[in-house]
């Protein structure tokens, strides 16, 4: 199974990602890694240019690298970071996956993302800056396709973890 | 899976800890890595720096090992040419997947507008080095990867269904595996790569 935390910037993917990948021995994929590499992708996301065909793109280039995992891994189960704004890439993604797919939200309020964001930003470089924070929070679509929501607000590793073996089940 | 493992002696000092974590990954990750003379103490260093001779094993070697190499990592914090930039550019002229590594902040402008599909270009802090270099070979052997197109027959179309509906992997995944395994169990073929 392949469990995409998705959501907008700053709610925690990838630290929850990061976090259930160690616990549970489950290879682990942060998609900004596609991102962080593509100069163009980069451009056009930072300059508000990024649109469905970009984000067409990047779904392929994802599609693929998760397909290579699953071989590499004897298809055990994976774990992806990854934004995930547009209904259209998370049913395409589902699909090319035989459904092999489990949605999780991640959920925190726009002004804690915001804050984690900045926090970020002080520490590294990265691809989610306050213009393409609020691009993508803009852009983010409501999930219609089957989805459990995790909330990320004020909870310790042990809580967050308790919380995503509770939406395993 | 052979891999070279490549960056700049002179910054060992202000980044060997990084060095160090690289290759203790890439280690645990089962890989065969060599790093020439990388690791070595500094007065053995020196006698490849002053002996003429020996610089042109040590060069040799590293050049044969990159073509020996599956995919080439490279820390590129510091605009280092004759050796970091050469050894990455060698591997790139090759068609080797080149992981090219950087402390956030140390942007490789050298290589920025270098348009290759074999290059991946990836930052790094003290607090995600481990995740950044083990997400970058699973992007960089993914990009290696072919798109392959085929007909099926109804009766296979229903077992992929099946397949991918009660053993839980993905059709796609599960034909590669099939290729996979018989291709490593093709005697003739491996004969062939000999």
């Amino acid at each position: 199974m392949i469990y995409v935390l998705f959501g907008p910037p700053g709610v925690g993917k990838t630290y929850i990602g990061g976090l259930v990948g160690k616990k549970k021995d489950w290879h682990f994929f942060d998609a900004d890694t596609i991102y962080l590499n593509e100069d163009e992708l980069r451009y056009l996301l930072a300059n508000g240019k990024y649109d469905q065909n970009a984000r067409d793109s990047f779904v392929k280039k994802l599609i693929m690298t998760v397909q290579h995992m699953l071989s590499d891994n004897d298809g055990r189960d994976l774990v992806i970071a990854e934004a995930f704004t547009k209904e259209k890439n998370r049913a395409e993604f589902m699909k090319y996956f035989d459904g092999q797919v489990s949605y999780i939200m991640i959920h925190a309020s726009r002004d804690l993302a915001f804050e984690r964001m900045r926090a970020r930003m002080k520490k590294e470089d990265h691809v989610v800056d306050e213009g393409v924070f609020e691009f993508v929070w803009d852009e983010f679509e409501a999930p219609r396709i089957p989805h459990k929501v995790l909330r990320n607000i004020d909870k310790t590793d042990n809580e967050i973890l308790e919380e995503f073996n509770n939406l395993l089940e | 899976m052979k891999v070279t493992f490549v960056a700049s002696h002179s910054q060992a000092a202000e980044l060997g800890e990084f060095y160090n974590r690289i290759k203790k990954l890439l280690d645990e990750r089962g890989y065969t890595v060599y790093s020439g003379t990388l690791f070595d103490k500094k007065d053995k260093t020196s006698e490849y720096t002053e002996d003429q001779k020996k610089r042109e094993e040590w060069y040799k070697e590293s050049i044969a090992k990159v073509r020996e190499s599956d995919v080439v990592v490279v820390e590129t914090s510091y605009p280092s040419t004759a050796n970091v930039g050469h050894e990455l550019t060698y591997a790139l002229d090759l068609g080797k997947p080149v992981i090219a590594l950087y402390k956030s902040g140390r942007d490789p402008f050298f290589l920025r507008g270098r348009v290759d599909d074999k290059l991946t270009i990836l930052p790094y802090t003290t607090y995600d080095l481990e995740q950044v270099l083990a997400n970058a070979f699973d992007y960089a052997l993914a990009t290696q990867d072919v798109r392959f197109n085929f007909f099926i027959s109804p009766q296979i179309g229903r077992y992929l269904d099946w397949v991918a509906q009660k053993k839980r992997v993905p059709r796609a995944v599960f034909l590669r595996k099939l290729i996979e395994t018989e291709m490593q169990a093709d005697k003739d073929y491996e004969e062939t790569l000999k």
